[in-house]
């Protein structure tokens, strides 16, 4: 069986080699080279529209983050507002009422590999102080982080991934909000002295097939499939772990430095980083993230504002 | 189907369209509708209809616009006249004075705003016509625009150098600093290129040029009437450097010097700036249309295998280092005439950066040089798309003569590459200091 | 002159393009708004960028149509340039039904995706967010409305080829 991927990060990225590719591998692997996957990037369907092509079969497969479809539901990008622990994804029922919901779309849940045990940081220009740790700072971020930059005093700002660079550079921003991963093959390293600690909330990538092309498959191949996805989503967060322990210790030696949010933001943060996602998922698919809170919340797996 | 023949099929057949004289953006809708209905069928109607719209909602394309629309501003309220006389007197008697100055202004604004494509459909706007009444040669001054323009993505600031940057690791920083030799050597290339024609051909400069000079009071005159001109310069450079604005919205405070300079001209009418705004819009919508059409296009040929195959083929060959760059070289300069430079680069780059590090290539050098022939693709007949922009921006020009007055522009560029071959240090130095 | 309905159409198309004038207004305003929001006031907005990219959509989309009534679209016009002018009429004509079947069948596929989006409730995918659908009906309308005058110069009269086209000839 031959299956086309698409992946949502280009084929140099972290996360396309250690999870759509390892996927790719383990998959081949466990099926004696009978399923070959063959990945295609961003150059063929820009990442904001790849949800569409995949449930309607011109591609099998699809890795891609939640947040790059919330054009169509805001279910995949709530995930992020769930620890990362995937065995009570599993047993909560979570991962099922995922699985069910993307049904309706055409698409069947693979897997859902958490990128590392925590999720997001701050890379600023000047070091922090005093409380709220962002006072007075334009930072740069998608919508996942604006309640967070505003519970902690900046003002968030919206721009392009390619602005950035200069706009560190020149002063129009004075940070931006980032994953764990990255920072220095953007290299804001070159423009901005300070990554911030503690590293806040979690973030997931999610594995799709299309519906049609996965129930076509005989029962063998599917349960295959959904084990080598359940391997995978136990091995990401260590793998991506240590690669962000990697990238930190690079950077600096590059120069750049910690800084620290003082207690009193530090406690909030992951408080203020679900509660912002749990509400931009609600405003997009009000009933079903609503469950998913529901869910997440009786079987604590979430923190969010008291 | 083998890559190779989808990729010829659908070349075949766009050159084919495009020499019967269908229009650019219908000739690449044809090959799309027929690509999506062979290759994925009615289930391909979404990523059809999705590349059209992330096309024209994609904000960085309204550099396009705005710098058009400062272009129409600036030529029809006649500052590039009152700005050129001046040069006239400031200048002196030198001899085809305003090519000259055409390739700084293109240089100048193509570097501020990265997009080659937006300041050649300025300038073939704005300067261009001023400089046809003056009596200047058109393919000489459409190839300076074309080529000052061309020199956006290679001289900081620059997009193009982030993508790359961030994709293969390099320090962006000394990336972005290694363009700035290369940039001044072929804008001094330009330069030269119009000197030895000036001197083969006098005929190409205005026979007006003999009267330019004056007194030094009328050059200090005329200085002060080129002050408004700091304006529009303050407002797109000025801003950026300051902080103040990122480069795609340096464009809109462009628009506002443009009508500061009017106003004090006393040009401004609300007239003269509807026809500029509809003007402009005719202009750049033109443009837009042809990369929405143009965008699945690449989408196709990477969805078919055919951009990574071609890479795949080239790389795969085992030459000497020096073949094997010149090769290397080779792929991008063909295929960025006619697939998105982006797109492409994501491909490409991947397959690339392990090939850097095989062969030991200087990866400052190598990606320097391999940024210069995404550019010159882009200019190159018949495909760039800034020969469209010309044409857009100035529609009575023949497409024959646009073709024809970039030619030595691209040799110019491949002489350059040259110099820089044997050279490196040009390229490495300035990022060594830091 | 031409039949009531023609101008009529010309008129419609007219009036889409002043509209996508205003619309361009509309960008550089944004534009503006933002730096001087966010420079001077520390207070950047979170709509513009959306707004801007809406705008560029419909400015894009509703002059295309009005290119077309005026011949404004370019081609390398070198081959049609040395047919003799009968020849030439009835060449564009061809070139110019063969433009309106493709912009009917571009046209025909983005309807029916937009239709898509507006049962599935697909939204744009900025910081902005709103029914799809709204943006891309203009991209509708941007084709629909090409194919219209290509077909119309195709299967009724010479077109009114514009000046530049003159000087070129
Ligand atoms: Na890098
Ligand atoms: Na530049």
């Amino acid at each position: 069986t031959e299956l086309r991927m698409l992946t949502s990060y280009d084929q140099t990225s972290a996360y396309t080699r250690e999870v759509a590719q390892r996927y790719i591998a383990r998959v081949g692997e466990a099926s004696q080279g009978d399923i070959k996957i063959n990945l295609n990037g961003p150059d063929v369907v820009s990442p904001f529209e790849q949800l569409e092509p995949v449930s309607s079969g011109v591609f099998d497969l699809l890795y891609t983050h939640g947040a790059y479809h919330t054009n169509t539901t805001g279910v995949g990008a709530a995930m992020d507002a769930v620890f990362v622990n995937p065995d009570a994804t599993h047993e909560s029922g979570l991962w099922e009422f995922i699985d069910t919901y993307y049904n309706e779309l055409g698409l069947k849940l693979i897997a859902i590999p958490p990128l590392g045990s925590s999720g997001f940081q701050y890379v600023l220009k000047e070091p922090i102080e005093g409380t709220p740790g962002l006072e007075g700072r334009r930072v740069r971020g998608s919508a996942t982080y604006t309640s967070t930059t505003q519970g902690l005093g900046g003002t968030p700002v919206l721009m392009s991934g390619g602005d950035v660079y200069s706009s560190l550079d020149r002063g129009v921003i004075d940070g931006a909000a980032w994953g764990l991963n990255g920072v220095e093959d953007f290299g804001w390293n070159e423009v901005a002295g300070y990554f911030t600690k503690p590293t806040f909330g979690q973030t997931y990538t999610y594995l799709f097939m299309n519906l049609t092309a996965f129930n076509a498959l005989d029962e063998a191949k599917q349960d295959l499939l959904l084990e080598q996805g359940r391997a995978l989503e136990n091995e990401t967060a260590a793998i991506l772990d240590e690669l962000a322990q990697q990238e930190w210790a690079s950077l600096r030696e590059k120069g750049m430095q910690e800084t620290y949010f003082q207690p009193a933001d530090a406690e909030r943060l992951d408080a203020l980083v679900n509660e912002g996602i749990w509400q931009l998922g609600i405003d997009k698919s009000p009933e079903a993230v609503s469950n998913m809170r529901e869910i997440a919340e009786q079987n604590n797996m979430t923190a969010t504002v008291e | 189907m083998e890559w190779y023949i989808s990729l010829g099929i659908a070349l075949t057949l766009l050159m084919g369209l495009f020499a019967l004289g269908v229009p650019i953006f219908i000739a690449f809708l044809t090959v799309n509708v027929l690509g999506t209905f062979w290759l994925m069928g009615s289930a391909g109607f979404g990523m059809f209809a999705n590349s059209v719209y992330s096309t024209v909602t994609s904000e960085t394309l309204t550099t396009i616009v705005l710098f058009v629309l400062m272009g129409e501003l600036l030529f029809r309220s006649g500052s590039i006249d009152v700005i050129f006389d001046a040069l006239d007197t400031l200048m002196g008697r030198i001899k085809g004075r305003l090519y000259f100055f055409v390739i700084v202004l293109a240089t100048l604004f193509g570097a501020l705003s990265g997009s080659a494509l937006a300041v050649t459909a300025m300038l073939s706007r704005s300067a261009l016509p001023t400089m046809q009444q003056r009596g200047y040669d058109d393919r000489l001054s459409i190839g300076l625009i074309l080529g000052g323009a061309s020199l956006a993505p290679i001289i900081p600031p620059s997009l193009l150098v982030i993508i790359i940057g961030s994709m293969v690791d390099i320090s962006i920083a000394r990336l972005l600093i290694a363009g700035i030799i290369p940039g001044i050597l072929l804008a001094g290339l330009f330069v030269s290129y119009v000197v030895v024609k000036l001197m083969l051909n006098p005929s190409l400069a205005p026979t007006a040029d003999e009267g330019g000079g004056g007194t030094w009071r009328a050059r200090g005159k005329a200085l002060l009437k080129m002050a408004p001109f700091s304006i529009i310069i303050f407002s797109v450079l000025g801003l950026i450097m300051l902080g103040v604005a990122t480069p795609s919205e340096s464009a809109a405070t462009g628009v506002l010097g443009a009508m500061l300079v009017a106003v004090y001209y006393r040009r401004f009418t609300l007239k003269m700036a509807k026809q500029a705004v509809l003007s402009s819009l005719g202009i750049s919508a033109m443009i837009i249309a042809i990369l929405a059409c143009s965008k699945l296009f690449s989408q196709l040929l990477s969805f078919a295998g055919a951009t990574s195959g071609l890479v795949g083929l080239a790389t795969s060959l085992e030459l000497d280092p020096m073949w094997m760059l010149l090769l290397l070289m080779l792929v991008p300069l063909i295929a960025c005439m006619f697939i998105d430079q982006i797109a492409f680069m994501m491909v490409v780059i991947p397959i690339y950066a392990p090939l850097v590090k095989l062969y030991g290539f200087d990866p400052i050098w190598f990606w320097t040089l391999f940024l210069i022939n995404i550019s010159v693709g882009s200019l190159t007949p018949p495909f760039g798309y800034n020969l469209f922009a010309v044409k857009g921006g100035a529609p009575s020009v023949p497409m024959q003569t646009i073709f024809a007055a970039a030619w030595p522009i691209v040799i110019c560029f491949l002489f350059g590459m040259l110099v820089l071959f044997f050279l490196p240090s040009l390229i490495t130095f300035l990022p060594s200091l830091i | 002159m031409p039949h009531p309905i023609a101008r009529l159409h010309d008129r419609i198309t007219r009036f889409g393009f002043y509209l996508g004038g205003a619309t361009l207004c509309g960008i550089v305003l944004c534009f503006w708004v933002e730096v001087v929001a966010r420079y001077f006031f520390n207070a950047p907005t979170l709509w513009s960028s959306s707004l801007v990219a809406y705008f560029l959509c419909i400015a894009v989309s509703l002059s295309m149509p009005e290119l077309a009534r005026t011949n404004g679209h370019i081609a390398i016009t070198v081959l049609p340039e040395r047919l003799s002018p009968i020849m030439r009429q009835r060449y564009d004509r061809m070139i110019a039904l063969v433009a309106g079947s493709v912009c009917i069948v571009t046209a025909w596929i983005i309807v029916k995706e937009t239709l898509r989006q507006f049962d599935g409730g697909t939204t744009t995918a900025l910081g902005l967010d709103i029914p799809k659908y709204w943006v891309s009906s203009f991209i509708c309308y941007g084709f629909i409305n090409t194919s219209l005058h290509f077909l119309r110069h195709a299967l009724f009269a010479a077109p009114p080829h514009n000046s530049n086209e003159q000087q070129e000839a």
